[in-house]
């Protein structure tokens, strides 16, 4: 489906650029592989960790028994910003057409250029040269340049072109989707943003190459996938991912700040910035449209100017257009020399926009501002009380109120990664619905107690013994009750006295339900009798006795 | 307790996040049964000063609605030591309403006025809501929900199990011209919130979780 203006892209693309932006400051020139980790995550490694199987996306313990000797880096996008900005720079001498993805990836529109510097393997050429000026020659490991038309298959073919010889990859016009059908689906969720799920469907349903995809009648995967199965499948086919028609904007929107005192502090420029992008948004928002391309542009009071494109192709929410500002304006204060006196203008322009086909939202990991908010908020909250102090739940399982779930530190999970978020909170999806005696129970744990859970728990530290309260539960003669190994009592329960609190009456009990956990495991058996007592101010409590001795392990409060 | 987590669901279960400050004992099971999506909590603990636990006697909670508390009044607070510290309590609680809209804590019982007006601006500006435990302190609350003469249901001398609560919650406060009273199942046998016998001015839900 050849349509007649195809435009022409060439990708610049760094494979691993976090761990090229990380290395001057690391120190990790003599030669030792270097791994970039996001929430224990690794997000980039050096060549020569890859080859010992770290992989992207790995947890950390894995990657560091993968490879022990390797330097462990903190991800900073802030860093990787100003590092790319003179790859940008030299990139954007030779063509003016520029737009930034992300660091270390970068789209040129390549008809032009090309034209002027006689062919796109030229450009291609030209263009690594200079970059390689920019960083020095030696190590221009990971850099692949791809030509193609459209985005997609460009992305695609500068991914492979990394493996070449010569570092680029130029498929002829026309020629993209017998380029792409022989691709992995695979492609489509890491350069065309497709989602994960959709792509593993593709994938399950016996549609491993992108070819397979292309094939199928575009009404149907309509059909069937709704609008991000006819995007999976648009790229599929090598077409662009945004119709043409998109291309220009219908009216000019932009927002922009003018500032009487010249600026020369980068927060309160990206705090202006936010507010810039929500008002962008916002407007945008109102005519259903969604900014995949806007252009950041920053002037100084002497004349300086930044000014940059950026792109992404599922389009760019307020969050992301703030992060995109602060690149550009961490990158070019970082620059020797560029800033004279302060920033007096400041402008957002929303260069390409679409219609938003509600893609964006998505029930599982889209992020909601509320969200976004608050993974940054738990972040500054560990820089202030500590990384320990932090924390959030994580199912564990196990039959006593403190045992099913724990806390785990916040930075060790993944808060912005839906698929980490439900395989740590495991029972967490259905469990609302999580009804008493008349269900089954939920989860593999008989000898729980049926909801109402208590809603205060006192046990929380498991098989220590400073966990919870200790208490009394005694007989009408003042004599603590106990309980036999066959579960029965020595006398009915008639007072519960908490710690060295007054003795209180028990109007009602429920119990005993013994429970022998890991008795095959001499050192961490646990024998104890539950039981629910009611006393006489009204108050409920999750009582056990372990040992002769009773202890408050929750309360109904 | 309960009556905090029954204020919290209907915020965070339409996307806020609620942050736990310094509440070691809160039961996540329970919250998950009434109904908070467990994704969208954080606890924060002052400093950490080890593993500290309160005596649970619980049973009359107060709660509030833009401002509120909540609180278990009959327990005597035996609060981390880091918390009793003002000031390292003020600067968490008004670093996390950048964040999070809900926030369920406890009121350092050794608070300065000074520093309470400062998160409650903060508070303001960020329109968010802090569920207090048991005494506001220095605050000046919206709304005071009290929790009293808790009824359970369900067990017998020796059989059945805990099935629900009926309680008499009374708000009062600023925002509250006439305290009002009523009997509610916290939780009703199947697990939610409602109203067991409207005996007084009725205080429809919907308007109880305004804020």
């Amino acid at each position: 489906m050849p349509r007649a203006s195809r435009s022409r892209i060439l990708t610049v693309w760094w494979k691993h650029w976090s761990v090229v932006a990380a290395e001057p400051t690391g120190g990790t020139r003599g030669g030792r592989p270097a791994i970039v980790l996001a929430a224990n995550r690794v997000v980039a490694c050096s060549p020569s960790a890859s080859a010992v199987g770290v992989t992207v996306g790995q947890r950390r313990r894995v990657a560091q028994q993968r490879c022990p000797e390797a330097v462990l880096l903190d991800h900073d996008t802030d860093r990787d910003a100003r590092q790319f900005e003179p790859v940008v720079r030299a990139v954007n001498e030779l063509t003016p057409r520029l737009e930034v993805v992300e660091p270390g990836w970068l789209c040129v529109e390549a008809r032009g250029p090309s034209r002027y510097y006689g062919g796109d393997e030229r450009l291609g050429e030209r263009i690594i040269a200079t970059i390689g000026q920019v960083m020095g020659d030696d190590d221009l490991t990971g850099l692949g340049i791809g030509i193609a038309d459209g985005r997609f298959a460009s992305a695609v073919a500068a991914r492979l072109a990394v493996t070449t010889p010569t570092r680029t990859m130029v498929i002829p016009p026309r020629a993209s989707a017998a380029f792409l059908a022989p691709q992995p689906v695979a492609w489509l969720q890491e350069t065309g943003e497709v989602d994960a799920e959709l792509v593993s469907l593709f994938a399950r349903l016996g549609l491993s190459t992108l070819g397979a995809v292309a094939e199928l009648a575009r009404v149907d995967v309509a059909d069937r996938f709704g609008l991000p199965g006819q995007l999976a499948h648009r790229l599929a086919s090598g077409d662009d991912e945004r119709p043409s028609a998109a291309t220009e904007p219908p009216q000019q929107r932009r927002a922009e700040r003018i500032f009487d005192d010249p600026v020369e502090q980068l927060q309160p420029l990206v705090f202006v910035g936010k507010q810039l992008a929500g008002e962008l948004i916002a407007d945008l928002v109102r005519s259903g449209l969604v900014c995949t391309r806007f252009v950041v542009t920053a002037e100084t009071e002497h004349g300086e100017r930044s000014e940059r494109m950026w792109f992404r192709a599922r389009g760019l929410s307020a969050g992301a257009m703030v992060e995109r500002v602060r690149w550009q304006l961490t990158g070019w204060m970082a620059q020797p020399g560029a800033l004279s006196a302060g920033v007096v203008l400041l402008r957002l322009d929303a260069d390409e926009v679409g219609h938003d086909g509600g893609d964006q939202l998505r029930l599982w990991g889209g992020l909601s501002a509320a969200d976004e908010r608050a993974v940054r908020t738990v972040a500054r909250l560990a820089g202030i009380a500590g990384e320990e102090s932090v924390r959030v739940p994580a199912w564990q399982g196990g039959r006593l109120p403190g045992d099913r779930y724990r806390w785990v530190t916040a930075t060790t999970a993944d808060l912005t990664d839906a698929d980490d978020t439900a395989s740590r909170l495991r029972p967490g999806l259905g469990g609302a619905q999580k009804s008493r005696l008349d269900a089954p129970p939920a989860g593999p744990w008989p000898g729980v107690l049926p909801a109402p859970s208590p809603s205060l728990v006192l046990d929380a530290a498991p098989a220590t013994e400073s966990g919870a309260l200790l208490a009394v539960v005694a007989d009408e003669h003042g004599r603590p009750v106990a309980v036999g190994g066959r579960g029965e009592l020595s006398a009915p329960p008639v007072t519960l006295t908490i710690a060295s609190g007054p003795a209180q009456a028990i109007i009602g009990w429920a119990g005993p339900w013994p429970l022998d956990e890991r008795w095959w495991d001499e050192s961490r058996r646990r024998r104890l009798a539950r039981f629910q007592v009611v006393t006489a101010d009204g108050a409920a409590y999750l009582v056990a006795v372990e040992r002769q001795q009773w202890r408050v392990l929750a309360s109904y409060a | 307790m309960s009556l905090a987590m029954s204020l919290a669901v209907a915020a965070t279960a339409s996307g806020s996040w609620l942050a736990i400050v310094g509440v070691s004992t809160f039961g996540l099971e329970a919250a998950e049964e009434f109904g908070i999506p467990l994704e969208r909590v954080v606890s924060v603990e002052p400093g950490r000063p080890g593993r500290t636990t309160e005596p649970g006697t619980g049973g009359r909670p107060r709660r509030s609605g833009v401002n509120s508390r909540v609180g278990t009044a009959a327990a005597p607070a035996a609060s981390p030591a880091a918390l009793n510290n003002g000031e390292v309590w003020a600067e968490l609680v008004a670093a996390t309403f950048d964040g999070f809209e809900v926030l369920v804590t406890k009121v350092p019982q050794r608070l300065n006025a000074v520093l309470a007006r400062r998160v409650q601006a903060r508070m303001q500006a960020r329109e968010a809501v802090l569920i207090a435990l048991g005494s506001p302190g220095p605050f000046s609350a919206d709304v005071e929900l009290h929790a009293g003469d808790p009824h359970w249901e369900g067990v017998a001398a020796g059989a059945g199990y805990l099935r629900g609560r009926r309680v008499a919650v009374t708000s009062s406060g600023r925002r509250v011209p006439r305290p009002r009273r009523m009997s509610l199942w916290l939780p009703g046998d199947d697990g939610t919130v409602a109203v067991a016998e409207p005996d007084t001015e009725v205080v429809p839900l919907a308007h109880q979780h305004a804020g």
